[in-house]
């Protein structure tokens, strides 16, 4: 827009589309240079080429997704956006999907958020549950609910002005309702609530809790489920001292830390949990070709997920237990007369599960996200002598996490 | 494609400048059939079917051009077929834009139409008034008939100006599709405007957009006053900064290619009256309605009060009609058409102080953006009612103090950058020393803007373009 004729430095605007020409070769060489190493546009031109009834979805989304992602394999941009946030003062960055929105708390670390009201049924949830428990108690397999903790304590709002999250409240509701049934539940929260220290047990650029949130998960349940259900562990493992803790510093960039990243809310260090004492176990899941057999820190924790820091190629968090399974078996060759657990589970068990392996002889982990199968004859097949499920506060009102049918 | 794009900005772009100014270098005829290739691939891209309809228009319109020439030359009334070509481009407009509307119109009154489901081409109002202003520029002399199609093709079809203007007369660019001039001046004028362009609208006009869309989305009701305040002003900036970016980027894209369009915008929102904010927005709308349909029906020049009242409300009603098919646009037409002609027959006895001239038209912009934005006339009315507290959950709610902590910033930028700051900025550069330390640091902070600009793109931020849809 011109108000005026200006006097304009022919100069300044030489300088300036020898950048602009500079920026644009940058890009061109970028994708190049990514499309040479099997990059996403090649990937998606080779698509094209095979199936033509694709190009349509190729010239909506699929190609600019595809040089997006060419362009920023070095996650510069994505760096620079989220410093940008971070200067502007945006507490919660938008994602363009709607659903993975994240807002920085005012302890400074990161949660997803829902900006949009929505339904969410912990009611019918809970009731789902229960009617599961029943089915479960009905062929003699006890079984119990274990609530893990949120990112958000209760009773706080470290959220920013406008922006709200219920979830404690819907598991509270959640709870009643097993209780009302007369089924069994534990809610770990209290746990972690007092101290001082609840945002310790979490990471700062993901929503999930830390390895230590969940070894102390593991300590609280070991003697629980003895007591409630004779599932007897050795005591002694639970106990620190029997553990070798390497923090690995700056080493992680979680879910929401890998959309906005490291200059909006820095990095995590991750706790490398490592026994003295010996152990050997086998870890199978058929759908992803897994099958590995040996110690803890080999079988049940999985070292190439921690081999090299690489902060948006990565999941360290995924040390522990690998990632979400539909169906995934470890047997514990050091406790053959141990429990056989079914731990019907999502991403916050995967640091937990190592340690209750511990417990077991044989855990069964199934996530019902991706699991076909008809649980209840699954379970009845396994003939677990314990049927565990274990949610976090934020998944009690997840529709996928209670498809039981 | 949208020009916020990583495939426009670092395949599309690059290539059709190597292309153009390397293997085709001073080949006019050659690099007019690329543009107008990359042009029909730029459309086909999001279009992939309607591009036919575009091509369709241009040979049309060809032969209109060719037709009214021959009447001309001929010495005979060029009327018929300069009517006839009106008759075809609107009819054509009519289909796909207006067709459903106005069937959904009968069928209120009592009728039973089968009302089909028809797809709006991108960008159709803008290409239909282009072609259709080369013939009628042929028709008044205001320009060379054109014996080749492509070239044609070239003036209705060239991608920087093709789906959300400016909409550019023949008579501005006939002379520039075979003898423009190609200078690394106008290339790098054209690359600094591109790229300040890009910038206010990923920067500015996007954020601005997640404010309006929010507060607009919000059910009858369930808005506060101040939420209700926050997203038309949101909007009334949104749209500002999105269109006149779209804008900027053109005229820059045509100016590396070695065409000059006509400015579209000229901080309108500095404007103390509704005549002068039509002056400043959408100059190229405007000027077309004003050539094409006020003028010729006797514009101010009439001898009767209500002949110019007529003209004014034909003209306006056509502008609202020519946004879209819905009742909103209609009335923001007639909105507009009230403002004016109070504005033109009602004599002021005091001159307002300017401020109040400045703040009323402000708010009546704001107010015609409302219906402009609304989904339909009851939303419109629910809307502008919250904003006067009016069936609202309150004066204010969390939301419009989340949605205002969240854009300070960019709220900022964007008033500030809505009045003529940047010039004036330029202008004291410009005198100011040393002028090599400026150059660099404008060059530099221009770069920024690109940069982030492309980390937004390429993070894939909201980005709606919204004259698209016209």
């Amino acid at each position: 827009m011109e108000e005026k004729k200006p006097a304009i430095s022919r100069r300044r605007n030489t300088l300036t589309a020898v950048l602009f020409l500079l920026f644009l070769a940058a890009g061109v060489l970028l994708i190049g240079a990514s499309t040479l190493k099997d990059g996403f546009l090649r990937k998606e031109l080779s698509t094209l080429r095979q199936d033509l009834s694709a190009i349509p979805i190729f010239l909506e989304n699929g190609a600019e997704a595809a040089v997006n992602q060419d362009l920023d394999r070095s996650h510069i941009f994505i760096q620079l956006f989220g410093g940008v946030q971070r200067l502007s003062g945006r507490r919660v960055v938008e994602d363009i999907s709607g659903g993975y929105n994240v807002a920085r708390l005012s302890n400074g670390t990161l949660n997803f958020v829902t900006l949009a009201q929505q339904q969410e049924d912990y009611a019918g949830n809970a009731r789902k549950m229960a009617t599961l428990q029943q089915s479960f108690a009905e062929v003699g397999i006890p079984s119990v609910f274990v609530l893990a903790p949120q990112k958000i304590q209760q009773n706080t709002n470290p959220l920013p002005v406008g922006v709200h999250n219920t979830a404690n409240e819907g598991a509270d509701e959640f709870l009643d309702i097993l209780q009302q049934q007369g089924t069994d539940s534990i809610d770990l929260r209290p746990l972690y609530e007092t101290g001082g220290k609840y945002a310790s047990y979490f990471f700062r650029t993901d929503h999930h809790w830390t390895p230590e949130a969940a070894f102390m998960a593991w300590g609280y349940l070991a003697p629980t489920l003895a007591q409630k259900y004779q599932l007897n562990t050795v005591s002694a493992f639970t106990a620190p001292g029997y553990w070798e803790k390497t923090v690995k510093k700056d080493f992680f960039l979680g879910s929401q830390g890998k959309r906005v990243g490291t200059f909006y809310a820095g990095l995590d260090d991750i706790t490398i949990f490592t026994p003295k004492f010996d152990t050997d176990f086998t870890y199978t899941c058929p759908a992803y070709e897994i099958d590995r057999s040996g110690t803890f820190e080999q079988s049940v924790c999985l070292p190439e997920r921690i081999q090299k820091r690489d902060l948006f190629g990565e999941n360290p968090y995924a040390y522990y237990a690998g990632g979400d399974y539909p169906l995934a078996t470890i047997i514990n060759h050091k406790n053959p007369d141990g429990a056989k657990i079914v731990l019907i589970r999502e991403s916050f068990a995967c640091a937990l599960t190592p340690f209750l392996a511990l417990s077991c002889s044989e855990l069964i982990t199934i996530d019902l996200r991706y699991f076909e199968a008809d649980l209840m004859q699954t379970i009845q097949d396994i003939q677990p002598d314990l049927a565990m499920t274990l949610y976090n506060v934020g998944s009690c009102a997840s529709e996928a996490m209670f498809a039981f049918d | 494609m949208l020009f916020s794009s990583s495939v426009f900005l670092f395949l599309f772009l690059p290539f059709a400048l190597i292309v153009y100014y390397v293997l085709l270098a001073r080949r006019r005829s050659a690099q007019n059939l690329f543009l107008l290739l990359a042009s029909l691939l730029f459309y086909a891209w999001g279009e992939p079917w309607f591009v036919l309809v575009m091509v369709l228009s241009i040979l049309a319109n060809y032969g209109f051009g060719l037709w009214v020439h021959h009447a001309a030359y001929a010495k005979q009334n060029i009327r018929l077929p300069c009517i006839a070509a009106v008759l075809a481009n609107i009819g054509l407009l009519f289909v796909f834009k207006y067709l459903t509307f106005v069937l959904d119109i009968v069928n209120h009154l009592g009728a039973h139409f089968m009302v089909p489901v028809i797809e709006l081409p991108i960008g159709i109002s803008f290409f239909t008034f282009q072609a259709l202003s080369y013939v009628l520029d042929v028709g008044r002399g205001h320009g060379q008939v054109q014996r080749s199609p492509l070239k044609v093709g070239l003036y209705v079809a060239f991608f920087p100006q093709l789906i959300a203007g400016p909409i550019v007369k023949y008579e501005t660019v006939a002379a520039q599709i075979d003898n423009r001039k190609e200078t690394w001046d106008d290339f790098s004028a054209g690359a600094c405007r591109f790229c300040i362009g890009l910038g206010r609208k990923v920067l500015i006009a996007n954020q601005m957009a997640v404010i309006a869309d929010r507060a607009f989305a919000v059910p009858a009701g369930e808005l506060s006053t101040a939420f209700a305040w926050l997203g038309s002003i949101g909007y009334t900036l949104q749209i500002f900064y999105d269109f006149s970016a779209y804008s900027d980027m053109a005229i820059g894209l045509g100016r590396m290619f070695g065409f000059h369009f006509l400015e579209n915008f000229n901080y309108p929102y500095i404007s103390t009256s509704i005549t002068e904010f039509w002056r400043r927005w959408h100059i190229s709308l405007s000027t077309w309605f004003r050539d094409y349909v006020y003028i010729p029906l006797g514009g101010n020049r009439v001898d009767k009060r209500w002949k110019l009242a007529r003209n004014l409300f034909i003209t306006w009603m056509l502008t609202g009609i020519w946004h879209g098919a819905n009742w909103t646009f209609i009335l923001w037409g007639f909105f507009y058409f009230v403002l004016l002609a109070a504005e033109k027959f009602i004599p002021m006895r005091k001159t307002p102080p300017l401020w109040c001239k400045w703040l009323f038209t402000m708010l009546m912009v704001n107010f015609g953006w409302v219906l402009f934005r609304a989904n339909h006339l009851r939303h419109a009315l629910q809307y502008l009612g919250a904003m006067f507290g009016l069936h609202t959950c309150g004066l204010w709610d969390e939301r419009a103090v989340f949605y205002l902590l969240e854009n300070i910033p960019v709220l900022f930028a964007a008033l500030l950058f809505a009045a003529p700051v940047a010039p004036w900025l330029r202008d004291k550069i410009a005198a100011a020393k040393p002028r090599l330390l400026l150059d660099i640091a404008y060059a530099a902070a221009v770069l920024l803007i690109m940069v982030v600009s492309a980390s937004y793109i390429i993070k894939g931020t909201y980005n709606p373009f919204i004259y698209f849809n016209f």
